[in-house]
This record gives structure tokens, sequence and C-alpha cells, in this order.
């Protein structure tokens, strides 16, 4: 099957993940893609804590996950990507790395971003990111949990930019 | 669908309810009661009575969700022990909610029920020493 989904959320794994996504989708890898995540012992220590005990987890940097990816290694699994911003799906989509469909899960409010939909603010370079996967054609929708509306986070971007 | 009611001391379901539903989105045939100080069991009893006549014939049946044994609203559930489609289940917290919610069309009344009691059971854990082992097993991989 391979992979099934591909979600930026910069909580990573928590209960909308384990709860609802996994069990919704019969997700059994979840593979976690961030240069410093992956060089984070506590971090990898607390999301093998956080996930169901017959679920494998992979914590990997962005060109760990791009050897895997190409060499087929999640062929035989229900995979799902976890990523924490655009720019690192744009990273991996950069070397090499065919991805279609990205979901937009939630990226939280920090100083200097702007709030665009309930769970999701961006910064500048979020948006210059999204637009450039916009470019290369890959499809971008925000939704939380699976039961929400699909949004196209690209008319909610344009909307934003044309107000400035 | 078998549905579920979660029936408390004060708030404290209504607002589990939400917990659970930011994390699996809006839920149907779920219901929360709340016993104030001026509520008394039999009021109580009646509103619990009421929700359960809500689409009897054709239900799966119901499980009552309530806070601990002893309290009013364990008492007041009681009252339906004979009642063959409803469940009974106390120290309601949020794993066991969202089992409940997340497994509902997936087994009938009874193995629900149980399944409900066991992930309760197993959320209950000493998360430090639980943290500090995952992280010896990391390090030694």
């Amino acid at each position: 099957m391979g992979i099934v989904l591909v979600r930026i959320d910069d909580r990573l794994i928590h209960g909308q993940i384990v709860e609802n996504w996994m069990k919704l989708l019969k997700i059994n890898h979840l593979i976690v893609i961030n240069d410093f995540v992956a060089s984070d012992q506590m971090q990898k220590a607390l999301f093998s804590m956080a996930i169901p005990d017959h679920t494998k987890i992979s914590i990997l940097t962005i060109a760990q996950a791009r050897e895997a990816i190409l060499n087929g290694q999640f062929r035989e699994d229900r995979a799902m990507l976890l990523f924490i911003s655009p720019q690192d799906v744009l990273n991996l989509i950069n070397k090499g790395v065919k991805i279609k469909e990205v979901n937009i899960g939630g990226m939280h409010y920090s100083p200097g971003k702007k709030q665009i939909l309930r769970a999701i603010s961006v910064s500048k370079e979020d948006i210059q990111a999204f637009q450039e996967l916009d470019r290369l054609g890959v499809r971008l929708e925000a939704r939380m949990v699976p039961d929400d509306e699909k949004i196209d986070i690209m008319e909610i971007i344009k909307r934003e930019t044309e107000k400035e | 669908m078998i549905g579920l009611i979660v029936v408390t001391h004060g708030d404290f379901g209504r607002q589990l309810i939400k917990a659970a539903q930011v994390i699996l989105g809006e839920q149907k045939e779920v219901w929360a009661l709340s016993l104030y100080e001026k509520d008394g069991l039999e009021t109580l009893r009646e509103r619990i009575g009421k929700i359960l006549k809500e689409g009897n014939e054709q239900s799966e049946g119901k499980i009552i969700f309530v806070d601990m044994v002893g309290g009013t609203p364990a008492n007041a559930s009681l009252k339906f022990v004979n009642d063959k489609k409803v469940e009974i289940i106390s120290g309601v917290n949020l794993p066991m909610l969202i089992a409940g919610m997340n497994y509902r069309q997936s087994f009938p009344l009874k193995e629900l029920a149980r399944l409900i009691r066991q992930k309760g059971k197993e959320s209950i854990l000493d998360v430090k020493q639980k943290f500090l082992d995952k992280v010896s097993k990391v390090k030694n991989k």
C-alpha cells in the first residue's frame, strides 16, 4: 500500500493522530521527518511512548527519508508521513520524492505568523513554500480531523496575499 | 449506533465530551448529564430515563459512564440495572470515552463495555517510569 497520508502538523504525534487518523486509515507505520527531531533522543522517546504498541515508528532526517522512500522501504506498510513545516515537504520533493497530496493539520501561532484558519498560522516563508508546492502540482488540503471540511489552503493564501 | 451517556458531578462530563470531540471531531448519539447542588437523585434518574428512551426500539443499546461508584450519578444509573440494553461503567476518563466513540460501531454492547473498562485500566500509568524506559531503549538501539 505504501504511503497513505502525508501531513503537516507541528505537534507531530498527538491525540488526533493516534486516536483518529491512524485508526481511520489503518496506519501501521508512522514516519516523522525532520532533521532536528531525528537527532533528539528525548523527542524520540516521547513519540515512541505516544503510539500504540503494535505500531512502527521511524524518526528520520530528510536525507534518510529520501533514501528509505526511494528504496521502497515502506511499500508493504500503510505509512503516514508527518512533517513540521511545508519547507520540509518541499525539501523532500526537491530531492526527488514524489508527493501528490498534503494534508495540513496544524501549524501553530507564534509571533510574526499570521493566523489564516482555526489551527493554521503561517509565516512568509511558509507561504512561499506552499506557493512553490502548488506550482509543482501538489494538492494542499487543510483539515484537522477527518470529519472536518476539506479546505483548499491555496485559496485562503491567495485571499490573504491579495489583501496586503 | 450504541449511544454514550456521561453522567457526572458538575460539568465534568460535558467538558470531557468536548475534549474527546477536539480529538475525534463532532460525535452523534452522545449525551452529558451534570449533577448540580440543586439536583436530587430522582431528577437525575428521570433525566437518564428520558435519554434511554430516545430511539430505544432500534437502538443497539447505550453505555452510561459515571464518575465514581457511590456518587449520585452512579446511584441514579442503578435504577436501570435490569435493562439489558444498558451497560454502566464507572471512573470515566478521556481514553475510555474515546474508546467508546471509536469502537461503538465495531462491537456489540457488552464487548464494547469490556473494551472500554480495559482501556481505562491501561490508561493509568507511571508516566515518568514509562518515559525513562523508552529513553533507555532508544539509547541502546
